[in-house]
């Protein structure tokens, strides 16, 4: 009886390592951007990456918290994870994902290695972070719109 | 693939919330089965052949149609 509660105590604490960890990146990319200003490397992705966990952590908390009131609600919520339709609707919006990312990135470092022997105009150090995020949101975007797609259609 | 789900459901006086906690899928999954938008997997379709006590095929009913579809 206890193994739902504890599966939903598990994935908290996940939550809460998640949140410090997020914390920590982005407290150590404030101090090394402090630190060493003149390192040729843009620190904001360190805190970027920060933020992304605390909102990985948060989305954990928030949706886990609310199974801890019953055995029922907890278990019920172990079933959705493991039920093979969200599985499959998990695995087609990762796919998805998957095959927007690999033409972005593999598009950037051509870029930039095309930029390195002076071919195309070099990327800026703003512009290069943005395009970096659009890497990630991107086919993360696209992997929200196929899972709520199929949620509704499938 | 169209199926007889909902109707050995309702011969058993089962909702679709009691159904899915049965055979442990979610609610939404029974539903998107009986409108026949999601097929299930072989473990799933035995699963609940023997909770209606039926074959499978008697619980799914696959047709030329739906090869012609895949």
């Amino acid at each position: 009886m206890n193994n739902h509660k504890n599966w939903v105590n598990n994935k908290l604490r996940w939550g809460r390592f998640f949140i410090i960890l997020g914390i920590l990146l982005i407290g150590l990319g404030i101090v090394i951007e402090i630190a060493f200003e003149n390192l040729p490397y843009n620190l904001r992705i360190i805190s970027g990456l920060g933020i992304l966990w605390i909102g990985v952590g948060i989305g954990m908390i928030i949706r886990y918290r609310s199974a801890l009131h019953g055995n029922q609600s907890a278990k019920r919520l172990l079933i959705e994870e493991h039920d093979e339709r969200n599985q499959f609707i998990r695995y087609r919006a990762g796919y998805r994902g998957f095959w927007v990312a690999i033409p972005m990135v593999y598009i950037l470092l051509m870029w930039l290695s095309l930029a390195a022997n002076g071919s195309l105009p070099p990327i800026g150090k703003d512009l290069l972070w943005y395009l970096q995020a659009a890497c990630v949101v991107i086919p993360f975007t696209v992997y929200i719109i196929s899972f709520l797609s199929d949620q509704k259609n499938l | 693939m169209k199926n007889k789900l909902e109707e050995f459901r309702n011969e058993m006086g089962l909702t679709q919330q009691e159904l899915a906690d049965r055979v442990e899928v979610s609610r939404q999954t029974i539903i998107s089965l009986e409108k026949g938008r999601y097929n299930p997997s072989i473990i799933l379709a035995f699963r609940l052949a023997r909770l209606f006590k039926v074959k499978i095929e008697d619980l799914f009913l696959y047709s030329n149609e739906e090869e012609k579809n895949e």
